[in-house]
């Protein structure tokens, strides 16, 4: 899952970034206006959580022109509390609306919400065959027990079973498991994808080349 | 008994002032229009019954005055009468046996109704026009003057009657059935008219009332919105010179100051809100983030220092809001005579460090300003704006300071290399929170209100506090008042 972090402060935004980094999140940032739109609309980001105030352009302009193009699921985390700041908040086109300051655990749990209801899911709990993927807590247990992934793994395994059944491909993966700093090298993924199998079964995720990879 | 009679004297003192509490819980119109209504009826019965006295004291008399005249004929023609049946002619000859009315006068008598009674001295009746029951008692004649007609009402008649010395006794008398019903219905009229001027009377004074007392109710009606806290009501009407006007004038006033005082209140706190949110979110983020999983002694450094540096902000913000709120609340607090120049000197030299830090040359050109100021307040402007000039500058730039007098009025003048204030957000340099680039700003360690606290200074002060900005040089002039 890839997130874009909007936030003037940079203080604020290093907390934000350890924080989601370490729940699995490929990570990038913006500190203005103008960064965030161009980001926003380059790339297909699973979640925005947009500052309200920002030099340059102002966050509301910036979901304006992202819902000009894009559905993105945006969360604006805002020291803007009045309820009609909300509501405008709401209005021009975000997914949630979350008034500084805030709860890490609540931001944390909006941001699996949007991204569930994203991918069409209602549960935090997708059951696949005999394995479960646990979205709120991040675990996947194989015939009831539980089976140890490291974070980029697991993300890897929800990504897919979030669009279980649709063939994702190669570069789609590397645009939402892998954030801006990072060398997409190639073979990275099909690493990733091996462990995966060694784990939950050879049969857990498919390749069809050229295409990419499925959960069926 | 007594008891008895205590507690209903009681009772009663307390219905009267129950009475007079009813009363003066009426209000201030109806109070007015009662009394109003009170005089207008009392004046109103006054003149009538003194129109309807008048009136029928008139009639009487008129009809005493056609009693007079016959009565002296009455006398003449029984004397006459006496004369012929041989009596001793004088005032003192007695009367004739019997008496009968010429038919000159009879018929003179009938045809004004009048009626006759003559009883001679010794008490006897002598004549009548007329009969039995209807004939007049004979009035009481000891103490009454002779010849002096005297007037007495029987019943509907006006009787007039007279005697002579030796105690003959002549009366006439004249219905008055029609003058007592014609002041009867002149009566009545009076009444009607009476109402008629008393109601259109009530109800001229209750619509000039409701003039009058209209701006009151506007009052009002203004200060229940107002109590209900809807500040921005205004009381509409009138503000000329009358006693209404001038207080719907003052009260206006003191509704705007109550207005402005509210507003400024409650911005206040909501820029504390606002300004402390993004300090207090970084500090419980970064501690809970931080408190999460065990970390390396470096990351946990690196918290603290984070923590300890949004304190610090939230720290100057809750100074300079204060200051700010200080400057605003006791404005025109203690004038002294200082000098522009002096203080910017200092300012200066209090800088000397940041300048030097930035690389900045410092141009002063200060020529003695005196005005009245407080100058520990002016000194922190001149010190801000010196400050601002040094933040927003480029390596290499200069910082220009100038005091003078101009025109009469001290002024000092601070410019700086940099890059210039955006046309559109000039006017805005001078509110809370603003900042033209806010990620510098935050890097700088400002909290957006350094330019805020110098309008408020210079406002306090009365002084103008300007900003011209061209692309690459930004000039801020304090002109104090002459």
């Amino acid at each position: 899952m890839r997130l874009l972090i909007v936030e003037d402060e940079p203080d604020l935004l290093r907390a934000l970034v350890r924080a989601l980094r370490e729940d699995g999140y490929a990570v990038d940032t913006a500190e203005d206006g103008e960064d965030a739109k161009f980001k926003a609309l380059e790339c297909d980001y699973d979640a925005i959580v947009l500052d309200w105030m920002l030099p340059l352009m102002s966050g509301l302009d910036v979901l304006k022109a992202v819902r000009a193009k894009k559905q993105t699921p945006v969360l604006m985390l805002t020291a803007k509390t009045a309820v009609n700041h909300r509501i405008e908040g709401l209005i021009t086109g975000a997914d949630d609306y979350l008034a500084k300051p805030f709860d890490i655990n609540e931001l944390r749990a909006r941001l699996r919400a949007l991204i569930r209801r994203s991918g069409g899911q209602a549960k935090d709990e997708i059951i696949i065959g005999d394995v479960v993927v646990d979205t709120w807590r991040k675990t996947v247990s194989l015939s009831g027990e539980a089976v140890v992934l490291t974070a980029r793994e697991y993300a890897l395994v929800e990504y897919l079973a979030l669009r279980r059944g649709k063939m994702v491909s190669r570069s789609e993966l590397y645009e939402h498991l892998f954030d801006e700093n990072e060398d997409s090298l190639s073979n990275l993924l099909d690493v990733r994808v091996s462990l995966v199998r060694k784990k939950l079964g050879a049969e857990f995720i498919i390749t069809r080349r050229g295409q990419g990879y499925c959960i069926p | 008994m007594n008891d008895d009679a205590t507690t209903k004297s009681g009772e009663s003192k307390a219905m009267d002032s129950r009475g007079c509490a009813s009363f003066l819980k009426l209000g201030l119109r109806s109070r007015i229009l009662l009394w109003h209504g009170a005089l207008l009826a009392c004046v109103l019965a006054a003149f009538g019954w003194t129109a309807h006295r008048l009136h029928w004291e008139s009639e009487v008399m008129r009809l005493d005055r056609e009693l007079d005249e016959p009565l002296s004929v009455l006398h003449r023609t029984l004397h006459a009468q006496g004369l012929r049946e041989g009596n001793v002619p004088g005032p003192r000859s007695p009367p004739p046996e019997s008496f009968e009315l010429p038919d000159a006068l009879k018929e003179r008598f009938e045809a004004r109704q009048l009626d006759f009674s003559i009883w001679v001295r010794d008490g006897r009746l002598l004549t009548s026009s007329l009969s039995g029951e209807k004939v007049p008692k004979r009035p009481e004649t000891k103490d009454v003057v002779p010849f002096v007609i005297q007037r007495r009402n029987a019943e509907s008649r006006r009787e007039a009657f007279l005697t002579t010395p030796p105690g003959e006794c002549f009366l006439v008398s004249l219905s008055m059935e029609e003058e007592l019903a014609a002041t009867r219905s002149f009566g009545w009229w009076l009444m009607a008219l009476g109402s008629a001027v008393l109601s259109v009377g009530l109800f001229v004074g209750a619509w000039i009332l409701k003039r009058a007392i209209q701006p009151v109710e506007d009052i009002v009606t203004a200060a229940e919105r107002i109590s209900r806290g809807d500040l921005s009501t205004r009381v509409d009407g009138s503000t000329d010179n009358t006693e209404l006007g001038r207080l719907t004038k003052v009260l206006n006033q003191t509704f705007a100051s109550l207005d402005k005082a509210f507003a400024h209140q409650a911005r206040f706190s909501a820029d504390v809100a606002h300004e402390l949110r993004t300090p207090v979110s970084v500090l419980i983020a970064e501690a809970q983030s931080a408190l999460e999983k065990k970390r390396t002694s470096v990351e946990y450094e690196e918290t603290i220092s984070i923590v300890l540096r949004s304190a610090r902000r939230m720290n100057a913000l809750i100074e300079s809001l204060l200051e700010l709120a200080q400057i605003e609340a006791n404005s025109q607090s203690c004038l002294t005579p200082c000098d522009l120049s002096v203080l910017a000197e200092d300012a200066i030299e209090n800088l000397r460090g940041m300048t030097a830090a930035n690389d900045l040359v410092v141009r002063k050109a200060l020529i003695s300003a005196p005005c009245q100021a407080n100058a520990a307040q002016i000194g922190q402007v001149l010190t801000n704006l010196i400050l601002n000039a040094i933040q927003h500058n480029e390596r290499g730039g200069y910082v220009a300071v100038e005091t003078g007098v101009r025109e009469g009025r001290a002024f000092a003048r601070i410019e700086n290399t940099g890059p210039g204030i955006p046309e559109e957000s000039v006017p805005q340099v001078f509110e809370r929170f603003y900042r033209a680039d806010s990620s510098r700003s935050r890097k700088t360690g400002g909290v957006g209100l350094g330019l805020a606290i110098c309008k408020a200074v210079a406002d306090a002060h009365d002084a103008s506090l300007t900003v011209e900005s061209t692309a690459n040089v930004v000039v801020f002039t304090l002109e104090m008042k002459a």
